[in-house]
C-alpha cells in the first residue's frame, strides 16, 4: 500500500480521533437506559457503533504504519494556484463572523444582521478582486429585504424582525 | 388514482412551481461549485407553507433542472457544474472549441431529456411492483437492507473504506441523540432539553452542503478569474432524426446503465456517466475518436445522468431508503409534509405519488424547453463571482435553518455541520455516509431491535430468512472486496469523488 507522507499523517489523525469518538460513545452509552427490555436496550446499538470507530481506528493507524516501512513514498504535491488571502486565517473569521449574524438574529433582526452579514462575507471572500465597495453594499442591503418580505410575505415562514419589528 | 395523481398537478400554481423550480435547477447546476444537493435543500423551506403535491413538485423541478444544468458549463467553460457532467466536458467542450457548440448543446438536452424519460418509465412500472413486495418487508428485511446501504455506501465514498466507515459512524452517532427508538427515553442529549427530540435533519443538510461550501471558497487561496464561455450559435442547435436514430444503441445502453447506477445506494449521477461512457467507448466503432469531440460521447453522458434521477427515486418512494445525498434531501421534503416514503406510500398517498410521477415528466419537458429558450440567459448567470453568490446563499440557509422550528438552535446546529462538513473535507472523508448513516441510523436501530424482541433474544433469523440473509452476505461480500482492493494497490481505484 503507497501512501504519501501527507497521507499517512492524516490516517493516523483520523484514526486517533475515531479511537477518542469510539471511547466517548462507549463511555456516554453507559448511563443510557435499557429498561431490560427482551433483546437488545437502548445503548446496544451506540456501543457497537464505538467498536466500529475502535476497529476502524486501529486499522487507520495499522495502515498508516504498515505504509511508512515501504522506501518510495511518493512526495506530496504541493498545492498550485496563487498565494493571496484566503487560508485558515479567513475560514476562522468567516466562521466568528457566521455565529456573531446567528447571536445577533433575535436581538437586532433578520435584516440588519443579514445585511452586515453579507458585507464583511464579501470582502472575506472577494480576495485580490477590486473592492467596489458600493456594489457590494448594494449587493448586501437588495437580497436580505428581498428575501426577507418573500419569506414572511409570500411564503409565510416567520423571521425575527428584531429592531425593526 | 392515476388520473387524480395527474389533475393534482395541472393547474396554474403548481405548474408554474414546476416550471421555477426547473429553471433556478439549471442555473444552479450550471454554477460550478453549487449543486444539485444544495440548491434542493436551500429551497425545502420555500415549501414549508405549501400542499405536499406543490411543494415536492418544486423539489422536483430543482432536481432535474439542476441536474441537466451541468451540461451548460461543461461544454462551453470545460468545466462540469456537478459531478455527473464530467464525462461531458471530454467531447463537449473540443466540440464548442471546433465551433459546434449549438449542436453539442442540443445533442446534450435532447439526450438528457430522453434519458430522464427513459428512467421514468422505469420508475413507472417497477416502483409500484416493487412497493408490493416491499409491504411483506419485516424488521430483518428493512434491517439487512439499510445495512447493506450504508455499507454500499461507505465502501464506494471516497477513496477508502475506513475512512467511509467513520462517516457512517459519525452520521450513526448523530442519530442516536434524541429519543431511542421503542423506549422513547432520551439518551445522549446531556441535559440539553433542545436535543430531546434529536437533532434535525434539515439543517444538518444544509450545513453540509452549503455552508461548508462558504468555508470551502473562504479558505481558497486561488483568485477566481472571470469566466470566459466559448462562443455559439443558436441557430446551429438541432440535428437530423437520422443522425439521431444512429445513437439509439449508446442511448439505451447508458440510459439502463444510468437507471441502473442510480437505484444502486451510494452512487448515481456521478458515476453512471463515467461508466456509460466508458461503456461506449469500449463498444463503440471507433474508439479512438472518443475524447476529440464526437457526439457518441455527449449521448453517452448525458443520458446516464438523467437517467439516474428516476432511478434514485425507486428505493426511495418504494422502501424509504435514499440512495443518494439529493434524494436524502428529497426524503426530508416528504417528511416536512409528515409523508413517511415506503411500500405504504403507493397505498395511502397513490394519488401523490401519481403526481410526483406527473410532475418529473412536466419538469423533464420544462427542462428542455428552458434550456432551448433561455441559453443565452443561464451562459450570463455564469458570470456572477463566487464572491457575491456565497454570502446570498448563506442568507437562504438561516432562513432555511431557522424556518423549521423558529428557533436560533437549529440555526447553531447548521453553523456546526457545516464546520464538521469543512473539517471533514480537509481530513478527506467523504460526507455522504455520514448523511446516510444519520437517516439509515434509526432504520437500523428499530428493526433490529424489533427484529431480536420477535425472535426473543435470537439473531439468527436475520441470516435464515431468505431476503434478509442474502441481503446481509452482499453486505458482507462488499467491505470483503473493497477491503481486498484496498490491501492490493494495482487494483484500488475510486469510483466516486470524495464527498
Amino acid at each position: 500500500m503507497m501512501l504519501s507522507k501527507g497521507a499517512q499523517r492524516l490516517d493516523v489523525l483520523t484514526g486517533v480521533i475515531s479511537l477518542g469518538l469510539s471511547a466517548l460513545l462507549f463511555w456516554a452509552s453507559l448511563d443510557v437506559k435499557d429498561f431490560g427490555s427482551i433483546g437488545v436496550g437502548a445503548s446496544f446499538v451506540p456501543k457497537l457503533t464505538a467498536v466500529l470507530f475502535l476497529l476502524v481506528g486501529l486499522a487507520l493507524i495499522g495502515g498508516a504504519f504498515a505504509a511508512s516501512k515501504t522506501s518510495d513514498v511518493p512526495a506530496d504535491a504541493k498545492p498550485e494556484g496563487e498565494q493571496t488571502t484566503g487560508g485558515i486565517g479567513a475560514v476562522a473569521l468567516s466562521v466568528v463572523l457566521m455565529a456573531g449574524y446567528v447571536a445577533a438574529l433575535d436581538a437586532v433582526g433578520f435584516m440588519i444582521s443579514s445585511v452586515v452579514y453579507v458585507f464583511l462575507q464579501i470582502l472575506i471572500l472577494c480576495k485580490q478582486h477590486r473592492r467596489r465597495y458600493l456594489m457590494f453594499a448594494l449587493t448586501s442591503v437588495v437580497p436580505a429585504v428581498a428575501l426577507y418580505y418573500l419569506f414572511v410575505d409570500v411564503f409565510d415562514i416567520s423571521l425575527p424582525a428584531g429592531v425593526l419589528g | 388514482m392515476l388520473l387524480e395523481g395527474i389533475l393534482s398537478v395541472l393547474n396554474l400554481q403548481t405548474l408554474l412551481l414546476i416550471t421555477g423550480g426547473t429553471l433556478l435547477g439549471i442555473i444552479i447546476g450550471s454554477i460550478p461549485g453549487l449543486t444539485v444537493t444544495m440548491g434542493v435543500a436551500l429551497f425545502l423551506p420555500v415549501t414549508f407553507a405549501m400542499s405536499p403535491v406543490d411543494g415536492l413538485s418544486l423539489l422536483m423541478g430543482l432536481y432535474i433542472g439542476g441536474t441537466s444544468g451541468g451540461l451548460i458549463s461543461a461544454v462551453l467553460l470545460k468545466i462540469p457544474g456537478t459531478p455527473s457532467s464530467v464525462a461531458t466536458t471530454f467531447d463537449g467542450h473540443p466540440m464548442a472549441e471546433r465551433g459546434e457548440a449549438g449542436k453539442a448543446l442540443s445533442v446534450s438536452i435532447i439526450c438528457s431529456f430522453l434519458g430522464g424519460m427513459f428512467s421514468l418509465l422505469v420508475l413507472f412500472f417497477v416502483a409500484p411492483k416493487l412497493a408490493e413486495v416491499a409491504v411483506q418487508f419485516g424488521p430483518y428485511e428493512y434491517f439487512a437492507i439499510a445495512l447493506f446501504s450504508l455499507t454500499l455506501v461507505a465502501g464506494l465514498s471516497g477513496d477508502s473504506l475506513a475512512r467511509g466507515l467513520v462517516a457512517a459512524g459519525l452520521g450513526l452517532t448523530v442519530a442516536f441523540v434524541g429519543m431511542a427508538p421503542i423506549t422513547a427515553f432520551p439518551r445522549f442529549t446531556f441535559g440539553w432539553s433542545e436535543l430531546d427530540a434529536g437533532i434535525s435533519l434539515l439543517p444538518a443538510l444544509i450545513g453540509l452542503f452549503a455552508v461548508s461550501q462558504v468555508l470551502e471558497a473562504a479558505e481558497s487561496r486561488k483568485v477566481e478569474k472571470p469566466m470566459k464561455t466559448v462562443g455559439f450559435n443558436l441557430r446551429q442547435m438541432g440535428f437530423s432524426i437520422r443522425a439521431g436514430a444512429s445513437h439509439a444503441l449508446n442511448w439505451l445502453r447508458s440510459s439502463v446503465i444510468g437507471t441502473g447506477i442510480g437505484i444502486l445506494p451510494g452512487l448515481g449521477g456521478a458515476v453512471c456517466n463515467i461508466l456509460a461512457y466508458g461503456a461506449a467507448k469500449k463498444y463503440s466503432k471507433h474508439p479512438e475518436k472518443f475524447g476529440t469531440g464526437i457526439t457518441d460521447g455527449l449521448v453517452a453522458s448525458e443520458s446516464s445522468n438523467n437517467a439516474s434521477t428516476g432511478g434514485a427515486l425507486v428505493p426511495l418512494m418504494t422502501l424509504g431508503i435514499p440512495g443518494d445525498n439529493t434524494a436524502a434531501i428529497l426524503l426530508a421534503g416528504f417528511m416536512i409534509h409528515g409523508i413517511t416514503p415506503g411500500p405504504m406510500l403507493f397505498e395511502t398517498q397513490g394519488v401523490l405519488v401519481y403526481g410526483i410521477f406527473t410532475a418529473l415528466v412536466i419538469a423533464n419537458v420544462v427542462m428542455v424547453l428552458g434550456l432551448f429558450g433561455f441559453m443565452r440567459g443561464f451562459v450570463r448567470v455564469l458570470s456572477v463571482p463566487k464572491h457575491i453568490l456565497l454570502p446570498v446563499v448563506m442568507m437562504l440557509c438561516v432562513i432555511g435553518a431557522y424556518g423549521i422550528n423558529n428557533r436560533l438552535f437549529d440555526v447553531g446546529c447548521m453553523l456546526a455541520f457545516g464546520v464538521l462538513g469543512w473539517l471533514m473535507k480537509k481530513a478527506n472523508l467523504p460526507t455522504t455516509p455520514l448523511l446516510l448513516g444519520f437517516i439509515l441510523g434509526p432504520i437500523i436501530e428499530t428493526n433490529l431491535r424489533r427484529g431480536l424482541m420477535s425472535s426473543r433474544g435470537d439473531f439468527l433469523p436475520f441470516l435464515t430468512e431468505p431476503i434478509s440473509g442474502l441481503t446481509l452476505l452482499a453486505a458482507f461480500a462488499v467491505v470483503a472486496v473493497t477491503a481486498y482492493r484496498a490491501i492490493r494497490p494495482s487494483q484500488k481505484a475510486s469510483l466516486l469523488p470524495s464527498g
